[in-house]
């Protein structure tokens, strides 16, 4: 694998909210991924790619191509299946994790996966040649501008996120792999709205603006200037709080397994729900996932009532509106106040 | 045995621990144990687990298998078609069957049912009602027996689905949304302990589950002895009359749904309770709005010839009841109207025009067939002239019966030119739509506006869901002002149209010719389509330069009209007698023309009667 060089992480200047729900993401992935909305240039795509340094390893089987979980049985593909109705013992492998981009202008077969055409042509014969959803499972799946996607890569998209899986029935191929990653998509409100659907798939919405503190605009600058003159000793810079963000998001990760569901966030989770109006389940699934995380991540062993407060406003934005036209209703302060009513007794 | 059926259901979600939504359980359990119900259709929206409950069914029918169909599915792994292995090695063309035999005896689910193209869904449907897939495609003809369960998932936000569509489902149930609290924890909780150890979940479920498993399997040995009183088919067929159902599919419905309720009660009758739930399953997505219904009988009364009585009913009926406080806008008074509410659109951009290229077009609106890239690869036929699309898969399946004949040494396939064959792309091609809006004084007269913003809000919406870029011009007080420059963003469109003042004169051949440069400039459109949909009551009295308004105005639209995009005409006249100047102006610009009460689906019905009877 080529290395080229990647931002680190922890020299991205500012943008806190951003670079907190990415974190969450990390510490606990079933939070289900992270909308950013903002302007150009303001360090989205950065930051995703530079999350990649800062992911856990994991263990897939050994030698299967789709990188299937090494400990999930269910949700195996076609070939590992296969093998292991036949009897063989699955091994396990440690991969890193990575991120995987979505190209706007990826055709459907190349997403999906289709059928090998070179192998047919040599051979005669029939196989599945893997695609995007393939490479991004286990992996986060990084979509940029995220609204211009075309509309049949979105149902695919969305059909692949809802079962964690990737059915291909096409041409004569018949194939299933899991496709379980995390989305990440960022894109400009101002291009065009995403459907309402894929948007209650995102866990966490962020909004991001380019930063306004005129001292935090030079070191933005310099940063990315001395990055690019030379990254070797720009990343050697950054390598201790590299290492140290690296255990800090391990340690969280073994406190967020450990850690109880409260009936208490639960009950909070809920009843902000209903009190905006939210339809559906995942918003309340997400702010009690979202919470956990957001206390492992400060190092605490359990999560309370004012966490929840603290991600409701990344949870909830998105998820306001029951149709595409009713307004977006999210009125951070009318909330804050309620919430401050509500549970400051 | 706790033991067993948690390892027997591993990884499912228990059925009996979903939350509530009684009425969407009870429909999948009828569906279940009866073969002869045909579809079940679930409505909700996002995140209301509607897959979850679909999926979880197989935890209290262990036996019963659940075949997802992807949403990309193409026919040919669908129905089936040559099997390429068997043509290559023996040059002889046979039949392999697809996903309709693989899932022959089980359940096939479509989750997001409303976004499976329309071939492939009915293609489902008619094998599922006629039991039997028979195929003629690649020279291969094969027929099998095919039983199948249907089930679909679909949220309506994502646009509707066709009524006749609509109609082949026996069942269409919604998803409530709980909004009571201690159960809205209980849902949390239990998605949370199914996540973390599903098989403590199972556990606690286990008592249950074994209990319903042992009543389906009773249900199931009871159905075909259940007993259905001649007297209630008079019963169903009353009660279908009176819900304004068409067709005998609802009826049929109902009397199978029942049965299959009294079977799962442990009955071995059919009672009146059972007719009413299956009436509540079966028969509301198949409803009619009253009004359409003529009731048997042609009204015999014709309604007053009075102005005033018309007045009322043609052009307020579906004004909101706020009271007018009697007070006439003034001329030059600015408001800014609420909008009204908002209804179902019919479908007003038909490709009825006469310069629309009818050969071209087929299908919906939205979708057109053309065969040069770029689009989506729905289908392949013989290509007719030069070949430069090749299907590649499509080629090598016709190109496999002959392999054996012109076997040769250095290539694994030999292809001739009467193998090819080429894609047919299908693209959705972006229709542009420019919403010129009279906002003069005019309309503001007995708060029209209100009216015609709930009008506009609706078609913005229907917009929406075709994927249309939308654009919003205003004219009034003697300018034309582009509130929104086309854009895919509609909820900027709707705090656009929300802030939209109302006043003023109607300078209506300014806007249109604003209106009409805006779109025929480069860079919008982008070669798709482009509608101007002019929602005005065409009472220009704005000239251009000191001339007769309207005039001028026809005058314009003689001009725009030789322009590739199609018109539309909204009058928003309410009074009486009707001004034709908006319909003088759809001729002059060769568009169609409706009254703004047409557009609504629901009322469209009723205001022809009107037509006809006033």
């Amino acid at each position: 694998m080529s290395k080229r060089p990647v931002y680190p992480f922890t020299a991205i200047v500012g943008q806190e909210d951003m670079k907190e729900v990415l974190l969450l993401n990390v510490v606990n992935p079933s939070i289900g991924g992270v909308l950013i909305r903002g302007e150009k240039g303001t360090a989205k795509s950065t930051a995703v790619r530079a999350l990649a340094e800062l992911l856990p390893a994991r263990d897939v089987v050994r030698g299967c191509k789709f990188q299937c979980a090494w400990n999930d049985n269910d949700r195996l593909c076609s070939e590992c299946r296969e093998a292991l109705s036949e009897g063989v013992v699955l091994e396990k492998e440690t991969v890193a994790m990575r991120v995987v981009e979505l190209p706007l202008c990826a055709t459907e077969d190349r997403v999906a996966g289709t059928l090998d055409i070179s192998h047919a042509i040599s051979t005669g014969g029939k196989r599945f040649e893997p695609g995007i959803l393939a490479e991004a499972n286990g992996n986060i799946l990084y979509v940029d501008e995220v609204n211009l996607l075309d509309d049949h890569l979105v149902d695919l998209l969305l059909d692949a996120a809802a079962m964690g899986m990737n059915f291909v029935e096409r041409e004569g191929v018949s194939f299933s792999h899991p496709a379980n990653f995390i989305l990440i998509g960022t894109m400009n409100p101002e291009e065009g709205d995403l459907r309402p659907q894929l948007l209650d798939r995102f866990g966490l919405v962020v909004d991001v603006h380019g930063e306004r503190d005129p001292v935090n605009r030079v070191d933005v600058v310099k940063r990315r200037i001395s990055f690019e003159t030379s990254p070797e000793e720009f990343l050697d810079q950054f390598r201790d709080d590299q290492e140290a963000m690296r255990s800090r998001l391990g340690e969280a990760r073994s406190k967020m397994r450990s850690m109880e569901v409260s009936s208490e966030i639960l009950e909070a989770a809920v009843e902000i729900s209903l009190h905006l109006g939210v339809d559906g389940h995942r918003a309340d699934l997400t702010l009690v996932k979202a919470a956990m995380a957001w206390a492992a991540l400060d190092g605490r062993d359990g999560a309370d009532t004012d966490d929840v407060l603290k991600v409701a406003r990344m949870a909830l934005p998105h998820r306001m509106r029951r149709q595409p036209f009713e307004e977006s209703k999210l009125d951070i302060r009318g909330l804050d106040e309620w919430l401050q009513q509500r549970f400051s007794s | 045995m706790v033991a067993a059926t948690v390892q027997l259901l591993r990884g499912t979600y228990p059925f009996t621990a979903v939350v509530g939504q009684d009425q969407v359980k009870k429909a999948l359990l009828c569906a279940a144990i009866s073969k002869e119900i045909r579809g079940v259709l679930i409505t909700g929206s996002a995140g209301t687990a509607k897959s979850t409950v679909v999926r979880s069914l197989r935890s209290v029918m262990p036996g019963l298998r659940i075949h997802n169909l992807p949403l990309n599915v193409s026919e040919d792994r669908l129905v089936g078609g040559i099997d390429v292995d068997h043509a290559i090695k023996h040059g002889v063309k046979r039949y392999q069957a697809g996903i309709l035999k693989e899932v022959d005896g089980g359940l096939l689910y479509l989750d997001e049912i409303n976004l499976f193209e329309d071939h492939i869904v009915q293609r489902v449907l008619d094998v599922m009602e006629g039991g039997e897939n028979r195929v003629e495609r690649e020279g291969v003809s094969g027929t099998h027996e095919c039983d199948f369960g249907l089930v679909g998932t679909m949220d309506p936000a994502e646009g509707a689905m066709s009524s006749h569509l609509l109609d082949r489902f026996d069942i269409c149930v919604s998803m409530d949304s709980i909004t009571d609290r201690d159960r809205r924890i209980e849902v949390l909780r239990r998605r949370l302990l199914h996540e973390s150890s599903p098989d403590d979940l199972l556990t606690s479920h286990s008592d249950e589950t074994l209990g319903l498993m042992e009543e389906l399997e009773d249900a199931k040995d009871r159905l075909p002895c259940v007993i259905f009183p001649e007297a209630f088919y008079e019963t169903v067929s009353l009660l279908t009359m009176e819900m304004g159902v068409q067709g005998h599919r609802g009826d049929m419905a109902v009397v199978r749904t029942a049965k299959a309720l009294a079977a799962l009660d442990g009955r071995d009758q059919v009672c009146l309770d059972d007719l009413q739930e299956a009436a509540s399953m079966c028969l509301q997505h198949r409803r009619r709005d009253r009004e359409e219904d003529p009731g048997g009988t042609p009204r015999t009364e014709e309604p007053s010839p009075d102005p005033s009585d018309e007045e009322d009913e043609g052009g307020d009926v579906w004004e909101p009841p706020q009271k007018d406080l009697g007070e006439r806008p003034e001329r030059e008074r600015e408001d800014v109207f609420s909008i009204g509410d908002p209804f179902v659109v019919i479908d007003y951009l038909k490709p009825a025009d006469r310069r629309m290229d009818m050969g071209k077009r087929r299908g919906k609106r939205g979708s057109s067939v053309r065969s040069e890239l770029p689009g989506r690869c729905t289908s392949f036929r013989i290509p007719r002239g030069e070949v430069s699309d090749i299907a590649l898969v499509p080629t090598l399946r016709a190109a496999a019966p002959y392999q054996v004949q012109r076997r040769r040494q250095d290539v694994a396939i030999v292809l001739e030119a009467s193998d090819f064959r080429e894609k047919v792309r299908m693209s959705k091609n972006s229709t542009t739509i420019m919403f010129l809006v009279d906002a003069s004084g005019s309309m503001g007269a007995r708060r029209r506006m209100v009216t015609v913003k709930g009008a506009i809000l609706s078609l913005l919406k229907d917009a929406y869901q075709k994927r249309d870029s939308v654009g919003l011009m205003a004219f009034r007080k003697g300018s034309a002002e582009l509130l929104l420059p086309p854009t895919k963003s509609v909820d900027l469109a709707y705090n656009r149209l929300r802030e939209m003042p109302t006043g003023g004169r109607t300078p209506l051949a300014l806007g249109l010719s604003k209106a009409a440069q805006l779109l025929s400039s480069d860079r919008i459109g982008d070669g798709g389509d482009m509608v101007m949909v002019i929602v005005s009551d065409g009472k220009a009295n704005v000239p251009l330069d000191g001339g007769d308004a309207f005039a001028d105005a026809m005058e314009v639209a003689a001009k725009v009209s030789a322009l590739p995009i199609r018109f539309v005409v909204v009058d928003t006249g309410s009074g009486y007698p009707r001004i034709d100047r908006a319909q003088r102006l759809a001729r002059a610009l060769g568009g169609a023309y409706f009254r703004l009460e047409e557009l609504n689906a629901d009322r469209l019905a009723h205001s022809i009667r009107m037509t006809v009877h006033g």
